[in-house]
């Protein structure tokens, strides 16, 4: 290929590189002031020859200048180019970043994350050094660990390219961080938009946009739920819920796999409700489960009957206890809500003696083990022995870091449901 | 670039014109130079994104700029371009080449992945992976940006020996490259 051949194809080849993003910069030039004025320079009339002779050193001088205000503007404007990235994991932390991703800002956006915040600047850092400073501190404190390896990230006001760059760095940051623990961590990588809209119902939840988004997000496939219940879910449960339901989410990524490790999913629901209700799965083809959120916890509301009665169901997601069952028709019969008197149930039949049975505080020890935490982390425990069918039923309640836990725990067998 | 492959062809009255806050004059120049200006970035760059980010960030500067442009009875192109090179240098500087964008490829040396609009672009890939820095910003310079040698040594700060040589030079390493082509 001669030289003039090879000149035309580069020529043709790059002629329609570059895109026309002409209405971005008319946009950006209204929204932008002019440049200072050194002086105001008249420019010379078209027609008048400019004699030719060396430049002089003044006109030199002022054409540095301009180029190199010309940098110094230019960088100015990049670094005013700001995106947010929030990381959730039950703290929700948000960075804002400049087009060199460097962090300009960090808002804690709860109290969980203002206390992990607490004595650390994470400003001025690269956006990977804050976020591996930030992923050793969610480990330090049990926010982040193989139990609990989820985390979302929203890259907010962002181009999709830069969104989805910046989602990689998230996560090979992260994951380079909790390597060290031996764990890898599930990340949901989602682009919002931060409208006004998503603003109002993240405030109204009390949560991140993030969290709002993608509770909205969920919604909008899962039938029978609530963005508002929803939101209320962990992290980790958020997740859990997007992977088991098969959600597609636009302008999301997923990088590894959320541990499911004691949930149960919706036939698992099915299973367990039938079992209680002394059916088996041939008796009851038609049953449903929809998962919800209530206080806080990730259930499946699963119903089933035929002509004659009908059961409605409510199945904790973690460790599929029976959190509370509606009879109606034949028999009809309202197990009272748990949380408010178990031992009243009409099935109930109390024995005289409690003899050999394991006491509340076994109970309680039996639960947290499940989850693997101590007794001195859990808070507002309570214990209810219960009567369900004739049988003793511990119903154990905590809160571990905010979070509402329910467990079923045989009093005789010790055996957790 | 025009549409019949011919370079760039504007007068310093389209910059007199946009200090005077004509936003057509703005849009006129863009649509004929951001050719020269996204290849010269992307030649300095060798990303994209990055490119593409440098070249409205360019025209942003020259709206901005324009009212303090001293006219010189030439085309405004050089200057445009020093504003490229410059924003272009910032960014080198500060992201390290292409580290802070793409975490999954961390070797420059390997075009592949990054220049996916070039898959069908034979002599824009040789361009882009085979010249050094140098070589590649004379060669777009020259062929995209129509800037004549000396220009391309004033903007470059290289002796204007040095860039009649390694154009040369790198015209001979396409022309092999391309012939080498499957």
């Amino acid at each position: 290929m001669r030289a003039d051949e090879l000149k035309k194809r580069l020529t043709e080849e790059l002629s329609d590189m570059a895109p026309n993003r002409l209405d971005d910069l008319l946009r950006t030039c209204e929204e932008s002031e002019r440049a200072p004025r050194p002086a105001e320079v008249q420019p010379r009339p078209a027609e008048a020859p400019r004699p030719r002779r060396s430049m002089p050193r003044l006109l030199a001088a002022a054409a540095v200048f301009v180029l190199l205000l010309g940098g110094i503007l230019g960088y100015r404007a990049m670094d005013a180019s700001r995106c947010i990235v929030t990381v959730d994991v039950n703290p929700s932390v948000s960075l804002t970043v400049n087009r060199f991703n460097r962090v300009k800002e960090v808002t804690p956006g709860n109290e969980d994350a203002q206390a992990l915040l607490d004595g650390v600047d994470l400003t001025g850092m690269r956006l990977r050094s804050a976020l591996e400073k930030l992923t050793a501190l969610l480990m330090e404190n049990d926010y982040l660990s193989g139990t609990e390896n989820a985390m979302l990230v929203s890259v907010e006001n962002a181009a999709a390219g830069r969104a989805e760059a910046l989602c990689k760095r998230v996560v090979a940051s992260v994951g380079e961080t909790t390597k060290e623990k031996l764990f890898q961590p599930a990340v949901l990588c989602q682009q919002i938009s931060g409208e006004n809209d998503l603003q109002s119902v993240a405030e109204t939840l009390h949560v991140s946009v993030g969290k709002a988004a993608l509770a909205e997000a969920l919604v909008a496939q899962i039938e029978g739920s609530s963005a508002e219940r929803l939101s209320t879910l962990s992290i980790r449960e958020l997740l859990y819920l997007a992977d088991s339901e098969s959600v597609t989410l636009q302008n999301t990524s997923v990088f590894g796999t959320v541990n499911r490790v004691g949930y149960c999913d919706r036939a698992d629901a099915i299973r367990i409700a039938l079992a209680n209700a002394g059916l088996s799965g041939t008796d009851a083809p038609e049953a449903t489960a929809t998962p919800d959120g209530r206080d806080g916890e990730l259930v499946y509301i699963v119903c089933f009957g035929d002509e004659t009665q009908s059961y409605r169901y409510t199945i904790s997601a973690k460790g599929g206890a029976v959190m509370d069952v509606v009879q109606t028709g034949e028999g009809e019969q309202t197990d009272p809500d748990p949380e408010q008197s178990g031992a009243s149930s009409p099935s109930a039949q109390q024995p005289e003696s409690t003899q050999g049975l394991i006491g509340p505080e076994a109970a309680l020890e039996r639960a947290l083990a499940f989850v693997h935490r101590a007794m001195t982390e859990a808070e507002n425990t309570n214990v209810e022995l219960l009567w369900i069918d004739g049988r003793p039923v511990y119903r154990v309640t905590f809160e571990l870091d905010g979070q509402k836990h329910s467990f079923y725990v045989d009093a005789r067998t010790d055996d957790l449901f | 670039m025009n549409g019949n492959g011919t370079y760039p062809v504007t007068d310093e009255t389209i910059i007199l014109k946009i200090a005077d806050g004509d936003k057509a004059a703005l849009s006129e120049l863009y649509l004929q130079t951001k050719n020269a200006v996204y290849s010269f970035a992307l030649s300095m760059l060798r990303d994209l994104h990055a490119a593409e980010d440098v070249m409205q960030e360019t025209f942003l500067q020259v709206w901005k700029s324009a009212p303090t442009y001293v006219p010189r009875g030439k085309s405004p192109l050089p200057w445009i371009l020093g504003i490229a090179k410059n924003l272009s240098l910032a960014r080198l500087r500060e992201d390290q080449r292409l580290r802070s964008w793409i975490d999954d490829n961390p070797d420059p040396a390997d075009p592949l992945d990054q220049y996916l609009a070039c898959e069908n672009k034979i002599v824009t890939r040789a361009v882009l992976a085979k010249l050094s820095q140098e070589e590649r910003q004379i060669v777009v310079l020259h062929v995209v940006a129509g800037l004549k040698h000396r220009e391309i040594a004033a903007l470059l700060e290289l002796p204007l020996s040095t860039v009649l040589n390694k154009y040369n030079r790198s015209l001979k390493k396409l022309e092999k490259l391309v012939r080498e082509q499957p």
